[in-house]
């Protein structure tokens, strides 16, 4: 897929990530692989945007507004980071909004 | 902008855990849901009930979900669910479920009794970090003596196979006792030949109704040298050489009792660990956060350091000793006493060292 087709998607954690925010830093448990991961802290705010509510044009926006960094760079660089996250089953992408995380009622 | 993932560093997870720890943030919780269970195993530290009991008083489902909302809410990432047997909760998806979707790591303990396939379907589903399932013996004959219940090998073995092959990491860990220990290599062997992790474990304690019923079961001397003799390959011994050549500092922890992590039994009653059976709380009367960080008995954990152990302090054991607070209570009457049934490893784990050459 070219980048400018990833653009409309949104991104959500795969069923295997258990995740915190520790201290600005999101640490990932990848349970199906019995690994850790630890994101910098550009890629922790992009990790938390990531949650089935924005697309991944959204979540550029939101870095753009954030950090000093053109929309060009951020559109790529939040592209090929959640690419790499798709690829390592850390995220998920969908057409549409992914339901709220955690609902009470089942 | 740089966007990065740090991928497979389990040093900076370990540096993170120690961060969360200097800090005292509650990071890891054991849950045990139930104490009703389907085994009635000889050497068990709980005064287990039958599966089908009606129990007025555990946790409700909601008092369950709304305990799991807290714990989010306070950061809380490791969360090992444990019973008795945590299947016998006719709620137990629920709960995980919503742990899950909560984004704790989850840690399952049971007996697989009760998992047949669609049961590991719905395991798998919930993607733990693995389940742990306890094995007793490396053949029927061994493992259901002790269960007490009749084909139990053959569905805990049937159980690890349906997870394994769900892709579930699944870890078989085994009690040693004076009438398990010598299938050690076999039970190995189990774990390896149905694509398991696994894990043993030396600690048979007292019940926590005051019962010594369990001990009867406990490794015996000559078991535990037989057990240090054979285990301690290169890789132990080098890992045994690095800890030697540390220094005890008078600040020096054996464990790390009330820095990160607490338990939860199936009433809300609230304890800094499994062996370490002091109330700090309950939890239908408080919030996670009014015990974690208003109890006084934390600081009191907190003070267990060399310094503060007197007893350890002056004791040639101690760079031997895997001292546990808990056990030094329950046995041996005080949080500061001398951890009598560790100090007795201790003294059979130096003197295999010194067969193996480690100590001069």
């Amino acid at each position: 897929m070219k980048a400018e087709e990833w653009t409309n998607w949104y991104p959500a954690p795969h069923p295997q990530v258990a995740w915190r925010m520790i201290d600005g830093e999101a640490l990932l448990v990848l349970a199906d692989a019995g690994e850790v991961a630890v994101l910098n802290g550009v890629g922790s705010r992009i990790w938390q945007l990531a949650d089935g509510s924005r697309s991944i044009d959204d979540i550029i926006t939101v870095i753009v507004a954030e950090y000093d960094t053109t929309a060009d760079e951020a559109g790529r660089d939040v592209v090929n980071f959640i690419e790499q996250l798709v690829k390592e089953h850390i995220l998920v992408l969908s057409e549409r909004t992914a339901p709220q995380r955690a609902e009470k009622s089942s | 902008m740089a966007v990065a993932v740090n991928q497979f560093r389990e040093n900076r997870y370990q540096q993170l855990v120690a961060r969360a720890q200097r800090s005292r943030r509650l990071f890891s919780v054991h849950w045990e849901l139930t104490y009703r269970c389907n085994e009635r195993c000889t050497h068990c530290y709980l005064d287990v009930l039958p599966a089908n009991a009606a129990v007025p008083g555990e946790l409700t489902t909601t008092e369950c979900l709304d305990i799991l909302d807290q714990l989010a809410d306070e950061g809380v990432l490791n969360l090992t669910l444990s019973g008795g047997e945590i299947l016998v909760r006719q709620d137990f998806f629920r709960i995980a479920e919503y742990a899950r979707r909560k984004g704790f790591a989850l840690i399952l303990y049971s007996n697989g009794i009760l998992i047949k396939p669609a049961v590991a379907d719905r395991m798998a589903d919930l993607h733990p970090v693995r389940v742990e399932l306890s094995i007793y013996g490396a053949r029927p004959e061994t493992h259901d003596r002790i269960t007490l219940r009749p084909r139990s090998f053959e569905l805990t073995t049937r159980a690890c196979r349906l997870l394994v092959d769900r892709g579930v990491r699944v870890t078989l860990k085994a009690p040693l006792m004076h009438e398990n220990v010598r299938e050690l290599h076999e039970m190995r062997a189990l774990a390896a030949s149905l694509g398991a992790e696994f894990r043993y474990d030396t600690t048979i304690t007292p019940k926590d109704n005051g019962s010594l019923s369990p001990l009867v079961h406990r490794l015996t001397e000559d078991d535990l040298l037989w057990l240090f003799r054979e285990t301690m390959d290169e890789k132990a011994l080098r890992m045994w050489r690095g800890k030697l050549a540390q220094e005890f500092g008078p600040t020096h922890r054996f464990c790390g009792i009330a820095l990160s992590s607490l338990l939860i039994d199936p009433y809300g009653d609230v304890y800094p660990c499994i062996q370490t059976r002091i109330p700090v709380g309950n939890l239908r009367r408080q919030t996670v956060r009014e015990i974690w960080r208003q109890s006084p008995v934390w600081d009191r954990l907190g003070r267990l350091t060399l310094e503060n152990l007197a007893v350890c302090e002056s004791c040639d054991l101690k760079p031997f000793c895997l001292r546990c607070h808990g056990l030094a209570l329950v046995e041996d009457g005080s949080l500061h006493a001398c951890a009598s049934v560790c100090k007795r490893e201790a003294a059979l784990r130096r003197q295999v060292l010194e067969e193996k050459g480690v100590i001069v």
